[in-house]
Formats: structure tokens, sequence, C-alpha cells
């Protein structure tokens, strides 16, 4: 199934995600895959920084990618905090990380991640759990 | 030995800039523009004046000379900027040593604490990565012969643990290492004896200790050791300090210590070289001065041939053997026909040749532009440079001419005449003739071995396929993180081992471990982030307290570090896969903590039925009673790069918004264990009818990839 071409269907022009990483090649390499599906890219390095820009612009943010493994914040409180924010509005929020085994994938699920990508991903991986995400309410 | 090459290769050709540095050049690169603009307009107001026959307006003079200044100041700027750009922190090198240190005083039985100074010192890229061999090799010598076993150092009064102190500072022109142990010095005596008796110096004469010590072969140790004894060393550490220009001091008391300071000048410039030039026919040159003996014009008379060694002249009673230039680089010798023959004596190493030319042009200093490597061209010239008058040149390489005009290296045989290559450049550009492709020097050679070689065969086709979904300077980037990730991992460990306490620390590695996990996994390297993997799972059972930091453990650990800095050393050629034992020990260190076998992670659905709880029955009762139905759906999909387990708890969730999962096959709690494979059987309530729940299913379908469904309505209570 092609994902990346049922997506471009799904996705509003001025779509915007907050990606949430340490690393700042891996946020390139998210910002470069997502732009190409023509989603707009802010960026944060940790989960604290994530949830004070989230506080501002949760209205213009469609979308939240995060790493699990980061310092200050990680991404395990972030999920926490984020679903306890009076302001967050059930953006849909995706975590991407190596950190693949059971009980941390369902530990971010039971925190209220809507899906979770393994690292490496790809664009197909990307675009395929995006349009899942976007499309359920 | 095999450590000195292992950290030579970690040295790369890339460096950090500092955006403010970036800021300048970009400020700079502005005032260029500026300054040029102004010449043009200067240009253009000369020549209408001279149209017009009037005299040189005085104040485009003073213009001039405006311009002039600002261009004077901007290349100093550039240049003072390149030469800060090029600095990096010595601590980064420093950091390197500080592995082999601790291997070998657990090797040696010393306890050493190894201290840096001055860390944040800025040296020269170029020096700091040269530097790594000479300052080992002044470490291994202080733990080896300096620092004494620790009861030895207790009876003698000192504390048991031994001290070596790298420190750096910066003086005004040159920057200053010094190497200091606390250990039992070096006994003038005993080393004079060596000398003696190893026929290094005459018995009975004397020399400075230092010279002594830096002699090519010169030993201390009595036997030849892993560690020392080869009678390498100090000599390897002199020669590297003059390559710099630098000096090499000693200071040493017996039963004190020992002090090595190293003072190396700062660089001035970069590549540029003080140059004599010259013109061979068309062609402009330039060699390095400093390889230049002396230039000088001979008349025929002054040369005479030898049966095997062609023409010859003798210059100072040495035999100076005569060696056009443009034959050596394979073209057409000049022709002879001049009554004076320009010949510029050269000198590489201890031996010298005359090269014939057409002219002197004189000294000058040039930047020399290296050739791009992967570029085919005559390792007799080094690069091209501008010279006087925005005419470019050729800069030689005096080492490879001399040994080719000896014998040693051969010219690459020559090519087609129509396969003119860069060389024709230079000549054209000398007094606007063009140049027949008869007349032009061809070093260019594409199908000669040597040069086959510099071609890199490294790209995106290269890597692996998990790689090549990311462009080449992705895939650099995360290189370049890993190698620092995994730098700081390792002195997060060598930092835990001297503190075990510090939980900071284990921390700290285990995040610099796990991103460079992440790393190794974007680049496809899966041996090694398995390998990674299973480190973490040590560092979380250390974290957890379920392990203790041993020296046994920490080898372990630092073996693996290494193991995973030579695959990032190696990328994109593949390394060879971690060494089983060290894959064992780390297994039975981690036993419980083991990923379990995906084929164990099937589960199998036939034959199995559900399970209801007395609370679910209820659940189950009161949703017939609303009217709602009961189904048994069964699902396949493909999880694609996601786990299955995954993929099926999300179903799950999904199926949740439309009714109410009662139970579900393998159990929610086995997915959650991971225990899942591609389908699921699901026994849920819901308002829908049997389209209904079709409809949702094929929406479902979509976004989750399912392969088959169907849907059975259900009563699940029978009658017994």
């Amino acid at each position: 199934m092609d994902y990346i071409a049922r997506l471009s269907s799904i996705i509003a022009p001025g779509t915007r995600a907050l990606v949430i990483d340490d690393s700042a090649t891996t946020r390139r390499i998210f910002r470069s895959q997502l732009e190409s599906l023509a989603i707009e890219v802010a960026e944060a390095s940790d989960g604290k920084e994530a949830l004070e820009y989230l506080e501002r612009e949760i209205e213009s943010t469609q979308l939240v990618l995060s790493d699990i493994s980061m310092p200050t914040m990680d991404g395990f409180e972030f999920c926490y905090r984020l679903q306890q924010a009076p302001w967050y509005d059930g953006t849909p929020l995706v975590m991407v990380s190596t950190q693949s085994d059971a009980t941390s994938v369902i530990r971010v699920l039971k925190l209220g991640a809507d899906d979770y990508i393994p690292k490496p991903f790809d664009q197909e991986v990307l675009a395929q759990v995006i349009g899942r995400v976007m499309t359920h309410g | 030995m095999a450590k000195v090459a292992q950290l030579k290769t970690q040295s790369v050709d890339r460096m950090h800039v500092r955006l403010e540095h970036l800021d300048t050049l970009l400020g700079l690169a502005g005032e260029v523009i500026i300054t040029s603009a102004n010449l043009q307009e200067l240009e253009r107001r000369a020549q209408t004046a001279l149209a017009r026959h009037e005299p040189f307006p005085e104040e485009c003079l003073n213009a001039i000379k405006t311009s002039n200044e600002a261009s004077h100041r901007i290349s100093q700027d550039l240049h003072d900027l390149v030469m800060a750009i090029r600095l990096v922190e010595i601590g980064d090198t420093l950091r390197l040593l500080r592995r082999p240190v601790r291997d070998l005083s657990r090797n040696l039985g010393r306890d050493v604490e190894l201290i840096f100074e001055g860390s944040d010192t800025m040296i020269d890229k170029a020096l700091a990565e040269r530097l790594v061999d000479p300052l080992l090799h002044m470490l291994r010598n202080a733990v080896d012969h300096g620092i004494e076993p620790p009861i030895e150092r207790t009876r003698g009064g000192k504390p048991s643990q031994g001290k070596i102190i790298i420190s750096a500072v910066d003086r005004e022109h040159a920057t200053q290492i010094c190497i200091s142990d606390d250990g039992r010095g070096i006994d003038e005596t005993t080393v004079l004896e060596t000398a003696w008796d190893s026929n290094h110096l005459t018995r009975g004469s004397r020399a400075p200790l230092l010279d002594l010590l830096c002699r090519p072969g010169f030993s201390m140790a009595t036997s030849v050791s892993a560690t020392s004894g080869r009678g390498v060393g100090l000599d390897l550490v002199r020669s590297v300090v003059e390559e710099f220009d630098g000096k090499i001091e000693l200071e040493t008391e017996p039963g004190k210590g020992t002090t090595f300071k190293l003072m190396i000048p700062k660089l001035r410039a970069v590549n540029i070289v003080d140059a004599l030039t010259l013109r061979a026919g068309n062609g402009l040159f330039a060699l390095p001065i400093e390889q230049v003996v002396a230039s000088l014009g001979i008349v025929p008379a002054q040369i005479q041939t030898a049966m095997d060694q062609g023409k010859y002249f003798t210059y100072q009673g040495q035999v100076i053997v005569l060696h056009d230039l443009r034959e050596l680089l394979g073209s057409e010798p000049l022709p002879r026909d001049a009554e004076q023959l320009s010949v510029v004596i050269v000198q590489s190493r201890s031996d010298r040749i005359g090269l014939v030319i057409s002219e002197f042009l004189g000294p000058q200093k040039l930047v020399n532009i290296p050739f791009d490597e992967s570029l085919p061209h005559d390792p007799g010239v080094a690069g091209t440079s501008v010279f006087t008058g925005g005419r470019l040149g050729l800069t030689l390489d005096i080492n490879e001419l001399v040994a080719r005009a000896l014998g040693t290296n051969r010219l690459p045989a020559s090519t087609s005449a129509s396969d003119q290559g860069f060389l024709g450049i230079g000549a054209a550009g000398d007094a606007g003739t063009t140049v027949g492709p008869s007349d032009a020097l061809e070093p260019c050679r594409a199908d000669c071995p040597e040069i086959q070689k510099t071609v890199r065969g490294q790209g995106p086709s290269g890597l692996s396929s998990g790689a090549s979904r990311f462009d080449e300077a992705d895939v650099s980037g995360l290189i370049d993180e890993l190698r620092s990730g995994l730098q700081k991992l390792q002195d997060a460990l060598l930092s835990l081992e001297a503190s075990p306490q510090e939980t900071d620390l284990l921390n700290e590695a285990f995040r610099r471990l796990h991103a460079a996990k992440g790393n190794l996994t974007m680049l496809a390297a899966e041996a090694a982030a398995d390998l990674a993997h299973h480190l973490e799972t040590m560092l979380d059972f250390l974290r957890a307290d379920r392990l203790e930091v041993t020296p046994e453990r920490m080898d372990l650990m630092l073996d693996c570090v290494s193991y995973l800095s030579s695959t990032a050393n190696a990328f994109p050629n593949p390394i060879s896969p971690p060494p089983p034992e060290l894959v064992e020990k780390l297994h039975s260190e981690t036993k419980t903590g083991t990923k379990s076998d995906p084929a164990e992670n099937q589960v199998e659905l036939i034959g199995r039925t559900f399970e209801l709880s007395p609370t679910l029955q209820l659940q189950v009762l009161s949703a017939l009673k609303r009217g709602e139905h009961t189904f048994e759906t069964y699902l396949t999909f493909d999880s694609g790069r996601q786990a299955p387990f995954l993929v099926a708890y999300l179903i799950l969730r999904r199926l949740g918004l439309y009714g109410s999962i009662l139970a579900s096959l393998p159990s929610v709690a086995e997915i959650e264990k991971g225990k899942c494979g591609t389908a699921i059987k699901v026994l849920w309530s819901t308002p829908l009818d049997e389209a209904g729940v079709n409809e949702t299913l094929e929406a479902l379908s979509t976004h989750h990839n399912l392969i088959e469904y169907s849907s059975i309505p259900t009563t699940i209570f029978r009658y017994e």
C-alpha cells in the first residue's frame, strides 16, 4: 500500500509536527522526511522544552513525535505530563525510539501515546503511522 | 603498537566549526565583496580619466590606498580566523589516552591517577592528531618505568597511588605540554651504563641524558615487553615534536619523578609556502624554498656525461645529476639551444639533483591549493597556486621528483596526447599562448594503479540498506555523533571505575550508550547495535544494583565500547562481528535480560478458547440487555516495521472505541509482554450490527494493514 501517496490527501496545508529528540542529526532526518511529506516541523531537544513549546503552540501543532531516552525529561515523563496538562487537546502523540522492548512500548502506550515507531524508521512507516493517528480522532 | 594504530584511525578529516566563527567568516566575505566593488568603481573612474586625457584623480589614489589597506586587513583577519577555526581543545586528544593508561596500569599492577590540566587549551587540529602517539609513548614510559608498584611506593614513603599529570599551557608563541610523574625518576648513571653496554655511546664518554634517551633503538627496558623495551619511543616523540619545529626538555630527579616538557610553536600559516617560482617551457612552477639548495646558470662546458648517469656537473665538489624538469613530469624536454642552462639544485633528504628549467621568476609566498585526492593527478605535483599577476602555476613535490629522478619512483606510463589534463592551464595562462596537446605536460593518468587507489569507492551505494535511507550528510552526521558519543561513554565508564558510587556517571553512560545504539541501528550496523543492546542491559543491571562494578566487568564494558568504536570508525566498510567470547561474557552477565526469541512470540491461537472472568461474564450479560451484539473477530495483519504486539495492541485499542473488548487471543497480558504474532482473535461486544462491524474493520484495515478479517456473531453462553 502506498502510504506516502495516501498521506498527501490527509495532510492539510500548514500541518505542523513537533519533533522531540536530543540528537540533532535525528531531528534533521525527521525534518527532511516530514518536510517531504508536506509537514512543517518544529523541534525540541527534550521533554521539558517540548512541554514549554506545546503550552504556547498546541493550537498550531497537529502532531507530536517524541524520542523516549532524553536528558532532562525523558519520553515517559513527557507522555505523562502531556496527558496531565490542562491545555492538552489530544493532539496525536507518536513515540519514536530504539527502546523497542514490549515493556517500554506498552508503557508509553499506557501513558497515553497513540502509536510507536521503532528506530530506525523510514518514510513509509512514518507515513503509515502519521496517516493512522491523524485520521482516527 | 596495535593500540597506537587503532588510535590513529580515530582521527577524522572533519571538524566542528563554532557558529560565531562562521558568522565572522560571513562578515569578512561581505567586506571582500564591498572592497571588490570599490575597486571596480575606481577602475571605472580611472578609465574615464584616461579616456579624457585627464590626470589621474588624486582622490582615486587615496581610495586605492584605503582599499589596499582594507584588503590587507581582511586577508589578515581571514588568515587569523582560519587558524582559529583549525583549533581544537587538547582535551579531546588527551581523552584518547585514558583507556590505554588504565589498561596498562592494570596489567602492570600499578595504581595510577591520570590528571589533565588545561584541557581547554586550544591547539591546531593537525598537531592534535599527531600528538596522540608521542603522548602515549611518554605515558607508557611513565607507567612502566616511572611509577613504582604500590608496595614499593608505600615503602618509600609515597602515597600508594601514583600520579601522572599532563598539563597544557598556552604561551604567546607556543603551546607547552608537560607530562610529569611522581615515580622513581631517571638515574643518569644507569642510563650511561646502559648506553655504554649497548654501544650507543663510547665507554667512558658522556652525552646529555635526553639525547641518549632519544637515540633510535635505545632502550632502558631489560626485556622486551608488550608495553616497552622495543627501543622505539622517545626518538619517535622527538621526531614528531621536531616536525612541528618544537623542542623537548627533560627534568628528572631520582626518587621524585620525571617531567617531559614539549614546547611546540603555534602554526603561523596554513598552506602558505615560501617558494621559488620558475618557468619551464610554457608552464609555471613553484618549489618549496627550503628544498632549494641553489639556483644557478651553467654553461655547456661545465656539463659532463657519464654512461650510467647521464649528464651531470659538479657543484661544491658534489656531483649533481641534471634532469630536465619537463621530462621528469612526463613531457617533451626543453630545447637545448641556450648558451647557458638555468639549473636549480633541489634536495630531498640527503639526495640532490639539478633541475633544468627555462627561467627563474623569483621567490614568492604562495598559497598551495592541494589537489582533490580522488582525482587522478601526477604525484610529483603537490597542488596549484596563484602566481603574481593572477596566473596559475603548479607546486611541485620535490621528494617525489627526486625519487623519480633517482629511479626509485617511476613516472606513470605516458598517455595519449589528446588527454591533456589540467596542466595545460598553467601553460596557457602564460602570455596568453595556447598550448597544443603535444606541448602539454601530461601527468594525469586514469589507468595508473597508484592513482586508482586514491579514488575512494565510498558513497551511499556502499552503505547497507538500512543506512541508504538517508543521504550522505545524514550518515556522516550520525557517524560523527556516534564517535563522539562513544568517546564520552568511555569517559563516563572510566570515571565510573574511579567512583563507582556516582549514579550520575552511570546514568550518563547509559544515556550515551542508548544514543549510540540508536545511531548504530540507524546505520544498520546490526551486530554492533545488538551488542550495544546487551551492554545497555548490563548497565541497567548495574543501575538497579543487580550487578556491582568490578575491574573485570569494566574490562568487559570497555572492550565492548572499543568494538563499537571500531565499527564506527570502519563505517561504511563492514566489520567482523563482535568476538564470540565478548558476546558470551555479556550474555552471562545479563542472563535474564536477553531478548526473547521472536519465534517464541508466535502464540498458537488454534485450540485455545477465550477465558471469561465472572466480571466479564456480567459485562456481556449487561451488553446483551442493552441490545448489543457479541462478535468473535479474527484478524491477520502485516505489522511492517513495527512489532506485531504493538499493532495488535493498537488494533484492540481502536476496536475498543466501537465497543467493549471482552477478551482476546493472545490475551492482553500476553500481548503486553510482547507475546503475539500477526494474528489475533477478539471477543467483543458492540452496538454495531454485522454490516457495521465489517465497515469498521474495513476502515481499520487501511491503517493497520489488515490482511484478512472476519467476524461471526457469537453467543458466549451455551446451554450445557
